[in-house]
């Protein structure tokens, strides 16, 4: 018996059975209506999505104390400024994600809980504050974001971090960022998965030093450091996540 | 003539223009649904999950690469959509029979139709006693009569192993629903 057997009496049976479960006309237009309205808010919450860019420590008096507050907690616990800092073995994981939670909580009160996402690199911390009402529910998850030229066993030069970016964000929100100064184009989508992991999607276009594309699905455990691989001959690129605790707010 | 799935897609992905994702939902929603449909065995559940499945589409429409049919890439992205549903923990609601529905219904029904309301319900019954595998390939290839080929694209499995999926259902089933066959 062939498996798409359309003799096949069990599944004439099926098919005849959930026949009776078929939507009607006007169920299915409902439906088509539905998702079509979802679509478009998802699509235009995303372009009308307000990215404020904050230049670090000098345009940050505009705004409140407490933001100052957390990026200072925050930037401690995560980045040094200096991009040509050498590569160095990861930080103790349990060190990574202590106070961003902190951070997002107070970012979120700043900005009346339509805070989408926090990303900060080098000297800049990036964030996206939407016009209508943000997801809320959810975990918390941090995303640390490495690219590192490769050690030269022969002429003995070290790997060196050439960009690093940690992103505050919750499940399955995507976060985009477009190109600016040193910042890449990005695009990332965490999802959280039953067991625990954490899937991330990744695509980012880098221009400084060199030309680079990088496109990578990986599934992450968190707290644990991962090498992702080559991005080409002279980059690798790794991934780091962990969930955060919920701020209290 | 209706334009091909990957013209609307490219012209979506050109000028953002929600028409476009709107077409590709209209000649979509009816088949996605009808794929969902046998794994939850349930009408809201069922729509919710389609649009689930839909914007997970479009939240990974960038990287749509043309490899396979669209809507073979949909297929495969409603059905991981209601995996991830159905390991979820969560509270089912058992209604009892006579129900709020049924008491408000002061017509009685005729015997047939409550004969193929019964068959129906034992045959959604059967479906949901499968492991969520090889209720997969049920919907797939038994009652969506996709191509095995297909339903292995969608599965990211090999074509042995939807050749598997199917012959054990069908002896599961078969044993579960002998009394109809």
């Amino acid at each position: 018996m062939k498996p798409n057997d359309t003799q096949n009496p069990l599944d004439q049976l099926l098919r005849q059975g959930l026949d009776h479960r078929e939507p009607s006309d006007e169920h299915l237009a409902e439906l088509t209506s539905r998702i079509q309205l979802e679509l478009r808010s998802q699509t235009t919450s995303t372009r009308s999505a307000e990215t404020v860019r904050l230049r670090a420590w000098s345009g940050i008096l505009s705004v409140a104390a407490a933001l100052l507050v957390g990026i200072f907690l925050w930037r401690n616990s995560t980045v040094p400024p200096n991009l040509n800092d050498k590569m160095v073995s990861p930080s103790p994981v349990a060190a990574f994600g202590v106070n961003q939670s902190l951070v997002f909580g107070e970012m979120q009160r700043v900005f009346d809980q339509r805070l989408a996402w926090v990303a900060e690199t080098g000297q800049d911390v990036l964030m996206e504050v939407d016009s209508g009402e943000t997801e809320t529910e959810g975990p918390l998850l941090c995303i640390r974001l490495t690219l590192a030229s490769k050690a030269n066993s022969e002429s003995g030069e070290e790997g060196r971090k050439v960009w690093e970016m940690d992103v505050i964000v919750r499940n399955e929100q995507t976060v985009r960022i477009g190109a600016a100064d040193s910042i890449p184009q990005l695009v990332l989508w965490p999802f959280l998965t039953e067991d625990g992991k954490v899937l991330v999607e990744t695509q980012f276009n880098l221009t400084v030093p060199n030309e680079t594309n990088h496109r990578s699905t990986c599934l992450l455990t968190p707290g644990l450091a991962e090498v992702q691989g080559e991005v080409d001959a002279s980059f690798v690129f790794s991934q780091r996540v962990v969930l955060l605790n919920e701020p209290a707010i | 003539m209706s334009r091909p799935d990957f013209e609307l897609i490219n012209a979506y992905r050109t000028t953002g223009e929600a028409k476009w994702l709107d077409e590709l939902v209209a000649r979509h929603v009816a088949r996605v649904r009808k794929l969902i449909y046998p794994m939850v065995c349930n009408d809201s559940t069922a729509d919710d999950l389609t649009q689930e499945t839909f914007v997970r589409a479009l939240r990974s429409l960038h990287q749509f690469q043309f490899r396979s049919e669209f809507g073979t890439w949909l297929g495969r992205i409603a059905i991981n959509t209601c995996r991830d549903h159905l390991k979820k923990p969560r509270l089912v609601l058992i209604q009892k029979e006579g129900g709020l529905d049924e008491a408000a219904s002061a017509e009685p029904e005729p015997a047939d139709s409550v004969a193929s309301r019964e068959l129906v319900g034992e045959i959604e019954a059967a479906i949901l006693e499968l492991p969520l595998k090889l209720r997969s390939a049920v919907t797939l290839v038994c009652i969506n009569k996709v191509e095995p080929v297909e339903a292995a694209a969608m599965e990211q499995c090999s074509l042995a192993t939807i050749y598997w999926r199917i012959h054990q259902s069908r002896k599961l089933l078969s044993k579960r629903l002998a009394k109809h066959l």
